[in-house]
């Protein structure tokens, strides 16, 4: 369960950033903007990959002393970056693929939309939905 | 990290010096105080020698000495005992230090990093300020002997009737301070510290002749290395063109000024050394770089401002200068070297001798008893928090001495060969503030030493860092450690370490402290070969927090708009709504209202993706902020149409 989902685009600027409300939202921004120094590192060390699925997940970014930062990146250069609460031990490696997984297949159906221009935020109620549902919820 | 002015020898160098103490008669000190300077002070901006020592090591090689700088203090006896954090009165010092340091206009660098432009400046002199001030203040401690004293300068005044016996009373003075066991600080090295006389002469009022006389016998009492005739004060007191004098003496005295005290000291009587039979006898004392409660007392007794620039050595001719430096280099290079060379012989010699005896006495015991402690090894209890205390005759200690007279004197092949022994004694022991102490030096040691035999071994500096940190709790040596391996780690340029290291350091307890050493690792994410803008962004306002919660408003401020940067118009709406938002509330603090309208109108130009009350904040605000830039505005337009007028 996420405590922060986001997607970034190109530029480095933020498409979609959706965190649990009831925490320090600026907070979130913040480490989410420092990781994309980390994702850059990253990307550029990986010099030319082939494409194969297994590259485009970056793993963990670094772990902070509440939360642990994940990045995934896209082969159009648009960033995932999810953060998970440290206390949730139970997140295993495959499950915080297959949330990427999800959020790249719905992130697909938005671009797929005609009316939808790439470089706007992501507005799409169907995104949101599946977002909503990786979060922690708040009961 | 920023670029500093020093390099990382002459900043290590310059930390650990070794120390001489002075204990002046009172005829001595009036005489200097005639420059406006106590005797200590005097010597001071001569205390870097130009030309090189030779020194003998224990086998006999000569090693040479280049560069050396000796720290001379005048005898502060104390009866506080140490204490593992900075005292109030030090951290008020240190905030001074840092508030009246700003950075300079116009001293930009530009940085290009990716898509990001920054320009700004690339040193930050109030940290090195903050770091020198730091590093003097270090209260000596029973774990380490880099800061204890060597060596005592006896100055007596050639003007006195019998100066052999002042001599006599301030070396019984300075062996009761040693002995007596009553103050805590300062600490000495050795027994029986190295007693140099100097004979000071006043070439404008005295008789030369005479002193020439009284020079002769003390060579023939004390042998003609234990003593000097100094001659100053060439010059009669009076009006005098001062403008063409160099006053090597302001900026030392400069930091002293700011290091007195700022609260009222525990009261100290101050005796002369003509008194006697009392038994706590404090004597006189000059002013001391370290922040004691030493300097308020003496500039009350000036009641004249001595910490005013200027008027320095005004009886003091370019040839006096000459003197004095001519001076220091005989006391050292005859009077201290030796002396070091002899103590590093004799410890030497007892350790070969002791190990050899020890370790036999050992095994065969271990073999009988299976295990038990040998006798050799006394430790004594009680244990105290760091673990175990020993007695000052122990072996490992003597190791230990020795390790830090080779180190003083720049011996560091064999000062690391004797701190790594040192090392596994102390962690065989589980003495860990010795132990964390042990590893540091050694570090620093193998860093130095000339030619680089053994690449630098970072873990150990991590390991203290880590020791000091959380088994001894002193943050105090946590802090100089970390210090000295970002120095180190950066001149090597691994930055993604010294950041990790600095980052580590800053806790809740010192808001200044973390304040600095968060700017610091914003500084080294930006250097490293691939610029890490945003992380550098980051700790910017980390740091600008915290400078804010440290109460330096300006830094704050400074710290901000660097962020800004990196952050503008790049679609992080909220972080840069904050930003911008903390920017004006600082501005209008510091009264650049202009400034926090400009800042407070940028967050109500975009469509906000911020709450309503949020927004509700944000728009109060700025009309608050408006109404007084307005008022402002208005009287000055209304001033200007008088002057008009």
């Amino acid at each position: 369960m996420a405590v922060c989902i986001a997607v970034i685009a190109k530029e480095n600027y933020p498409l979609y950033i959706r965190s649990v409300p009831t925490q320090n939202e600026l907070k979130f921004h913040y480490t989410v903007h420092t990781s994309l120094d980390v994702v850059e590192e990253k990307i550029s060390a990986v010099g030319k990959s082939i494409g194969d699925q297994r590259e485009l997940y970056l793993g963990l970014l670094y772990p902070t002393e509440d939360y642990k930062v994940y990045g995934y990146v896209t082969n159009s250069k648009v960033k995932f970056v999810i953060v998970v609460d440290s206390s949730n031990t139970s997140l295993r490696d495959n499950e915080i693929r297959s949330m990427f997984r999800k959020l790249h297949n719905s992130f697909t159906d938005v671009m797929c939309n005609p009316f939808h221009n790439p470089g706007d935020q992501i507005q799409s109620r169907t995104f949101d939905g599946i977002v909503s549902g990786m979060m922690v919820q708040t009961a | 990290m920023a670029q500093c002015v020093q390099s990382v020898q002459e900043l290590v160098q310059d930390s650990f010096t070794p120390m001489v103490a002075v204990l002046c008669s009172e005829t001595a000190e009036r005489m200097s105080r005639k420059n406006r300077l106590s005797f200590a002070e005097l010597l001071r901006p001569f205390c870097r020698l130009t030309s090189e020592g030779h020194i003998r090591d224990p086998n006999n090689v000569l090693q040479s000495v280049k560069g050396l700088r000796i720290s001379v203090n005048g005898l502060c006896p104390s009866l506080k005992p140490p204490s593992s954090t900075l005292t109030p009165a030090q951290r008020q010092v240190l905030h001074h230090i840092v508030l009246s340091s700003q950075p300079q206009e116009g001293a930009v660098s530009s940085i290009s990093a990716g898509d990001y432009q920054l320009s700004f400046s690339g040193t930050t002199p109030w940290f090195e300020a903050y770091r020198e001030a730091f590093l003097q203040t270090m209260p000596s401690s029973e774990h380490e002997f880099l800061n204890h004293y060597l060596a005592c300068l006896l100055v007596v005044s050639s003007s006195e009737t019998v100066p052999f016996e002042q001599f006599l009373k301030l070396s019984q003075e300075q062996h009761q301070i040693q002995h007596s066991g009553e103050y805590s600080s300062p600490k000495w090295f050795i027994p029986n510290t190295l007693k140099y006389y100097v004979l000071l002469h006043d070439v404008s009022q005295g008789d030369d002749h005479r002193a020439e006389t009284v020079f002769e016998d003390m060579k023939q009492k004390y042998g003609s290395q234990g003593c000097y005739l100094l001659k100053i004060n060439s010059r009669s007191e009076g009006p005098s063109d001062q403008d063409q004098m160099p006053d090597p003496w302001s900026q030392y005295l400069h930091k002293s000024y700011l290091h007195s005290p700022v609260s009222a000291p525990p009261p100290i009587s101050v005796f002369f050394a003509n008194s006697t039979k009392e038994h706590k006898r404090l004597t006189r004392f000059s002013a001391l770089p370290q922040l004691s409660a030493c300097d308020t007392s003496r500039r009350a007794s000036d009641s004249i401002t001595s910490g005013a620039p200027g008027g320095h050595g005004a009886c003091l001719t370019l040839n006096d200068h000459d003197r004095i430096r001519q001076f220091i280099q005989e006391f050292t290079f005859r009077g201290l070297l030796p002396h070091v060379e002899k103590n590093i012989r004799q410890l030497n010699d007892q350790l070969v001798s002791r190990k050899g005896l020890s370790r036999s006495l050992f095994t065969a015991t271990k073999k009988w008893f299976g295990g038990g402690k040998a006798p050799e090894k006394s430790v004594a209890e009680p244990k105290s928090t760091t673990g175990l205390l020993y007695p000052p005759e122990a072996p490992e200690l003597q190791i230990r001495k020795m390790a830090d007279l080779c180190f003083l004197v720049q011996h560091y092949e064999l000062a690391y060969s004797c701190y790594h022994t040192a090392k596994k004694d102390f962690l065989s022991d589980q003495a860990m503030l010795y132990a964390a102490g042990a590893l540091e030096m050694a570090a620093v040691s193998a860093f130095l030493q000339p030619g680089a035999p053994r690449p630098y071994p970072a873990h150990y500096m991590d390991t203290a860092i880590q020791t000091y940190k959380d088994t001894c709790r002193n943050m105090v040596l946590a802090e100089r450690c970390t210090l000295l391996s970002v120095d180190i780690l950066k001149s090597q340029g691994k930055y993604a370490e010294a950041a990790t290291l600095l980052i580590k350091m800053t806790s809740e307890d010192s808001d200044l402290r973390s304040a600095l050493l968060l700017e610091q690792a914003a500084h080294c994410f930006v250097n490293m070969k691939t610029p890490m803008v945003r992380k550098f962004a980051f700790h910017m306002i980390l740091a600008g927090h915290r400078f804010s919660k440290a109460g330096q408003r300006r830094h704050a401020l400074r710290c901000y708009c660097q962020a800004m940067q990196v952050y503008q118009d790049r679609g992080w709406s909220l972080a840069e709504d904050h930003i911008n938002f903390t920017i004006g509330r600082q501005s209008f603090t510091l009264q650049q209202t202009e400034k926090a309208v400009d800042a407070f109108k940028v967050i109500l130009e975009k469509e906000s993706q911020q709450t309503a009350t949020q927004q509700g904040a944000f728009l109060r605000e700025y009309l608050y902020v408006f109404k007084v830039f307005y008022r402002h505005m208005a009287l000055q337009s209304k001033l200007v149409f008088i002057k008009i007028k």
